[in-house]
């Protein structure tokens, strides 16, 4: 589903840092893979070249067989409708209300009002929020609205889940709950790719991991720890 | 799919602008003052061409001819002088109509009143008043007057003693037309400059909003939308505000203008031009919303 060949990124600029080092890997449809490294080790940089928010400076990154690694601005839109994202500081739109949030990834990929009234509150409902629908991000704590992304990650359906570091601001017992739901997700057929350095995390897991270190791959287990 | 994306990001933006209560009402406040000083600047400079129309209208130059000219002379001037371009009106003031004014003028000094009666013929001389059409003409047709086949019955103009006054006001009438451009420019220029600055950072508190917008897979027309609604919104609000503001500021500046202007012509005036008020503000606060809008957006949907 996703493949990465000798892909190369070098920030230009005052550094010319060598974020990714001539990266090669393949993840395979519904695999629950998690990315560990320190930080700077390169693991947002490649999450993301993966939602083509970067552009590699070499190489190529394949999604389901598409090259994405040189869209525009016409095309990047509808390529990001069809993956899912979620992030440490969550994102949400601090203006709209939790219903409105997810309603926004429909909104934006023109489905009918309709279709957003059913939708929004099912998925609502898988995360544990239905109730809280017409509060704003602001009124509910961190894990909440890590759920409340998560919803709006996956209220499309996407293929594929792409999460960056999304407990890195809960507690462990929320960040627990975080993954749960994303195993879960994971079980009803989404491809999901955890950056973490949460070593907890990754050792309960115990799914393939892909260790990086200083933009190189230095390991990649089936059934991995966290080991650096 | 059009009429969607319109209802669902206007939607949006009006949202934006509800929830946004303290910065939408200071957005709202700067676009009003914005409007207030260019409507301002106009209001001044429509009363300031009434006092100096006024002011024009009293400044005249008049031609005195010799006691033997006859009426019909005068009148063949006259008509002369009417075929002039420059020449707005011509008035002829016959030898006793110049008496009654004079004695109109002097009632309450008996010295002047009885030297008339002393004298007994009428002193004064028959004139024709000219009006030029701008006050810059009386030099050019005061050397023409001076110059016709009419110079021997002309006993005197009254033009030099003019002419120092007609200067003057001709000085004034050029420099405050330019100071007053020049204001009108550079105030417009420093509102529009707060109003746009304003707007950018208002779109800077929410480039975050945008930056999700993008992650979520919004197109860059649908992120640009609602933030020109947002734009839309404050200008018609501000041009509302600032009529509810100029009707009662034309009422308490206009006495200050004294008899040059009546207060009523004032406001006739802007009672007349109501809705062209309105809606060269509407246009402008909107235009002002929308431009800002756009340009400040612009760096954060660079892809």
């Amino acid at each position: 589903m996703i493949e990465f060949r000798n892909v190369k990124k070098i920030y230009s600029g005052g550094c010319n840092c060598i974020a990714l080092d001539d990266v090669s890997f393949v993840i395979e449809k519904e695999e629950f893979v998690s990315l560990v490294g320190h930080s700077g080790a390169g693991k947002s940089t490649l999450l993301k070249l993966l939602y083509a928010e970067e552009k590699p400076t070499s190489g190529e990154i394949f999604f389901n067989e598409e090259d994405i690694s040189n869209l525009n601005v016409k095309q990047l839109p509808f390529y990001r409708r069809r993956i899912g994202t979620v992030f440490q500081d969550f994102k949400l739109l601090p203006r709209k209300t939790l219903f409105e949030n997810v309603a926004f990834a429909l909104e934006v990929s023109d489905h009918s009002d309709a279709e957003i009234r059913e939708l929004v509150p099912q998925i609502l409902e898988i995360v544990g929020l239905a109730h809280k629908m017409d509060s704003y991000p602001r009124e509910i704590s961190g894990g909440e609205q890590q759920r409340v992304a998560i919803a709006r990650a996956l209220v499309h359906r996407p293929p594929l889940i792409i999460a960056d570091e999304p407990t890195g601001n809960l507690d462990p017992i929320s960040s627990w709950g975080i993954i749960q739901l994303l195993l879960k997700i994971n079980k009803l057929g989404t491809t999901i790719l955890l950056a973490t350095h949460n070593k907890d995390i990754v050792n309960r897991v115990k799914k393939r991991v892909i260790t990086l270190d200083q933009g190189k791959i230095i390991r990649d287990h089936s059934k991995g720890r966290y080991a650096i | 799919m059009l009429t969607l994306t319109l209802s669902r990001t206007f939607k949006s933006g009006f949202q934006h602008f509800r929830r946004n209560g303290w910065l939408s009402f200071a957005v709202i406040s700067i676009i009003s003052l914005t409007l207030l000083i260019i409507s301002t600047l106009i209001v001044l400079s429509i009363a300031a061409n009434l006092v100096i129309r006024s002011v024009q209208d009293k400044v005249d130059i008049s031609v005195y001819f010799k006691s033997d000219t006859t009426e019909a002379r005068i009148m063949e001037f006259r008509s002369t002088v009417l075929q002039y371009q420059e020449v707005k009106s011509a008035d002829y003031i016959s030898k006793n109509q110049a008496l009654d004014e004079f004695k109109a003028k002097n009632e309450d000094n008996p010295v002047i009143m009885q030297s008339i009666d002393a004298i007994g013929d009428n002193p004064l001389n028959a004139s024709v008043n000219i009006k030029a059409v701008t006050p810059d003409k009386y030099d050019v047709i005061a050397t023409a007057v001076q110059n016709s086949v009419f110079k021997d019955d002309i006993s005197r103009i009254n033009y030099a003693k003019n002419k120092i006054v007609i200067e003057r006001l001709n000085n004034v009438l050029s420099t405050t037309r330019k100071v007053g451009a020049m204001l009108a420019t550079l105030f417009s220029l420093i509102a529009v400059l707060i109003t746009f600055n304003a707007i950018r950072i208002t779109i800077y508190a929410h480039r975050q909003e945008i930056e999700i917008m993008r992650l979520v897979g919004a197109s860059n027309p649908y992120i640009r939308l609602p933030f020109i609604f947002e734009g839309i919104i404050y200008g018609a609000i501000s041009s509302v505000v600032v009529m509810l503001f100029l009707f009662p500021l034309i009422r308490f500046v206009a006495p200050y203008f004294g008899g040059a202007v009546s207060m009523r012509d004032v406001q006739e005036n802007f009672i007349h031009n109501l809705w062209l008020i309105f809606l060269v503000q509407l246009i402008t606060g909107i235009a002002l919303g929308t431009i800002s809008s756009l340009i400040a957006i612009r760096r954060y949907l660079k892809a």
